[in-house]
């Protein structure tokens, strides 16, 4: 008999017909039976005698391990979720903040842009200012309504530029008097500047602005629609005592 | 859904902890290493929670034991772990047990003890080894065996026929060397 069939017989995997075939060949053979006899013992001594292995402390370490499992699939789940919403809300948090800050950009300017402003305008050619009826023209076109709050005849003007800043016209002109020369920027529309610094002599007054931008005090205030910036090497007192002669209106 | 998946997880974990003591002789029993074999355990327990969803129901034991031997497989297998099968080719000839008069009777088995049972185990080629372990120790039927190795029925039957004689043999030279016989 095969060998093998003896170990399937004591392992009752056999097939009905073999295991009435196994039983007839037991019957008729001692060895055979003998045979038998010595696989069921080893097969019932392996099985009582193999170690069992204590796993209370492995298992509690698996059990850890599913709870992490868990807390992975809550966080992936709620992600997953709310996924749209949490980029959605994230996509309208920086869309308002950009339009926050445009609107703020529209109507403030930080301090640091007026040196930019200043440098990157474009200059323009100025009339030679003792002919009064040309520099009337002459403001009237490069400031427009601007002009008409401006006191042409007290202005020396020795230098003018213009360009764009934020989508918005802005002129410089050079002023000069017999204590020196001026820089003024005239810009459409309602602007404050920010983060001009205190100045020494700095006071909110008469709707004026002052404060210093590089060290230098300024002068800010708007009229007719336009904002306008006055600087110069003296004190902002002195700017704001200019500023009724060059902006009566 | 919550308590969906929290009597998922409770189903799981009751399983589990029931196989648990036989996954992890099983798993010894391959790694010959309880740090391994606990790692290797709860490598197959983790991977077999992940995958119950697509559990039957029918036979836990049989799919986690299957579960935790490819894990045996993809990860210890490449490491040289000893004797993986004899010279001998799987068809080649099972010896007898032994004749009447070298056969160490029952009461004289019964004088070892499982620590002489567990080194002759580990010292079977690991295939006829895992035959007999899954066969003698966890009483699984060889279909469930054939399932669990990925081999034919007529292979698991003739890897636990030579299991035994090894392990008988290695059990007899133990004898010899006690002088038991």
């Amino acid at each position: 008999m095969d060998p093998m069939n003896l170990h399937a017989f004591v392992d009752g995997e056999l097939s009905a017909e073999e295991t009435r075939a196994v039983k007839a060949a037991l019957r008729h053979d001692p060895a055979l039976q003998s045979e038998a006899d010595s696989i069921r013992s080893l097969k019932e001594f392996t099985r009582t005698h193999a170690m069992t292995l204590d796993g209370s402390e492995s298992w509690k370490a698996v059990v850890v391990r599913f709870n992490e499992i868990d807390r992975a699939r809550r966080t992936e789940a709620f992600v997953g979720r709310y996924a749209w919403a949490l980029a959605g809300g994230l996509f309208l948090v920086v869309l308002a903040g950009g339009i926050f800050n445009r609107g703020l950009d529209g109507n403030r300017l930080p301090s640091e842009e007026i040196a930019h402003m200043t440098a990157s305008l474009a200059p323009i050619r100025t009339p030679v200012s003792s002919d009064q009826r040309a520099m009337n023209a002459y403001l009237d076109g490069l400031l427009g309504r601007a002009s008409e709050v401006l006191s042409p005849e007290s202005l020396t003007v020795v230098g003018a530029a213009k360009g764009e800043i934020h989508g918005r016209r802005v002129t410089r002109l050079t002023l000069r008097d017999q204590e020196g020369d001026l820089a003024m920027l005239i810009m459409d529309g309602n602007v404050r500047f920010e983060g001009l610094g205190s100045a020494e002599s700095a006071s909110p007054r008469n709707g004026f602005r002052s404060g210093l931008v590089d060290g230098m005090a300024c002068v800010s205030w708007t009229r007719n629609g336009n904002t306008f910036l006055l600087m110069g090497n003296r004190t902002a007192e002195d700017l704001e005592s200019l500023v009724p002669r060059i902006c009566p209106n | 859904m919550l308590f969906r998946r929290r009597d998922g997880r409770d189903a799981f974990e009751r399983e589990a902890e029931r196989v648990y003591p036989s996954m992890l002789g099983v798993a010894y029993r391959l790694a010959r290493s309880r740090d391994e074999a606990e790692d290797l355990v709860q490598e197959a327990l983790v991977r077999g929670y992940e995958a119950y969803s697509k559990f039957d129901g029918n036979n836990f034991k049989g799919w986690i034991l299957r579960i935790l031997f490819n894990q045996y497989i993809n990860r210890y297998r490449q490491k040289t772990r000893g004797p993986q099968i004899s010279s001998l080719s799987e068809d080649g000839v099972v010896e007898p047990m032994g004749d009447e008069q070298s056969i160490p009777d029952r009461a004289l088995l019964n004088d070892m003890v499982g620590a002489e049972v567990e080194n002759a185990l580990l010292a079977i080629p690991e295939d006829f080894r895992i035959a007999v372990v899954l066969s003698d120790i966890e009483q699984m039927p060889y279909n469930e065996i054939a399932e669990i190795t990925g081999v034919p029925v007529g292979t698991v039957r003739s890897r636990i026929a030579r299991g035994r004689a090894a392990l008988r043999k290695r059990l007899e030279q133990y004898a010899q060397q006690e002088g038991f016989i």
